[in-house]
């Protein structure tokens, strides 16, 4: 459907990952789209959905208002293995290079996400190794 | 990793100290109706800024 990334300026890589999930939880909650799936490669953030995690304080306010939009749209969240979330691991690479505060949408597929968005469509695994 | 399948297939025993272990980690379609959104963010630069990115 569609890709985006953003520079939010100053945060944590905590931050960071929560922001991605407010972003959504806005736009969708704009759009009006009901039942959303939420993936993160955040522990963190899954836990923060059912308030088992605690919320860095600049965000905590921010966060709550999203999960009353959450609970209307009848959205979840689930956690991938971050092997799995390549295509917006990229994404988020890609953001690094936008100017601050500032966030680009795609409605096609940037072409260095069309290799990864090649490989999850056929539903090849990737393979996370322990050592 | 196609040695390790290759090993794993004939169930040929693998005695790399290295690799304890691996599991498939594979992306899932929603169900129709259902909009899926993949997301991560990321902390870069010596006064850590924040970069987001999210897949529909």
């Amino acid at each position: 459907m569609g890709g985006f990334t953003q520079n939010t300026g100053h945060a944590s890589a905590q931050e960071a990952e929560l922001c991605a999930a407010i972003f959504v939880i806005e736009k969708a909650a704009e759009l009006n789209r009901k039942e959303l799936w939420i993936e993160s490669d955040s522990l963190m953030v899954v836990r923060c959905f059912d308030s088992r995690s605690v919320l860095p304080w600049r965000l905590k306010t921010r966060w709550q208002n999203c999960m009353v939009l959450v609970r209307k749209l009848g959205g979840i969240c689930t956690h991938i293995h971050r092997e799995g979330n390549l295509v917006a691991d990229a994404l988020a690479q890609n953001g690094q290079s936008l100017a601050l505060s500032t966030s680009q949408w795609w409605s096609e597929p940037p072409h260095f996400l069309l290799s990864l968005l090649y490989h999850d469509s056929l539903g090849v695994p990737h393979y996370r190794t322990i050592r | 990793m196609a040695e390790f399948k290759v090993t794993q297939f004939f169930n040929i025993p693998h005695r790399s100290s290295r690799l304890v272990s691996a599991t498939e980690v594979r992306w899932l379609p929603p169900a129709a109706g259902r909009i899926k959104v993949n997301i991560d963010g990321s902390s870069f630069g010596p006064v850590s800024s924040g970069a987001i990115g999210g897949v529909f």
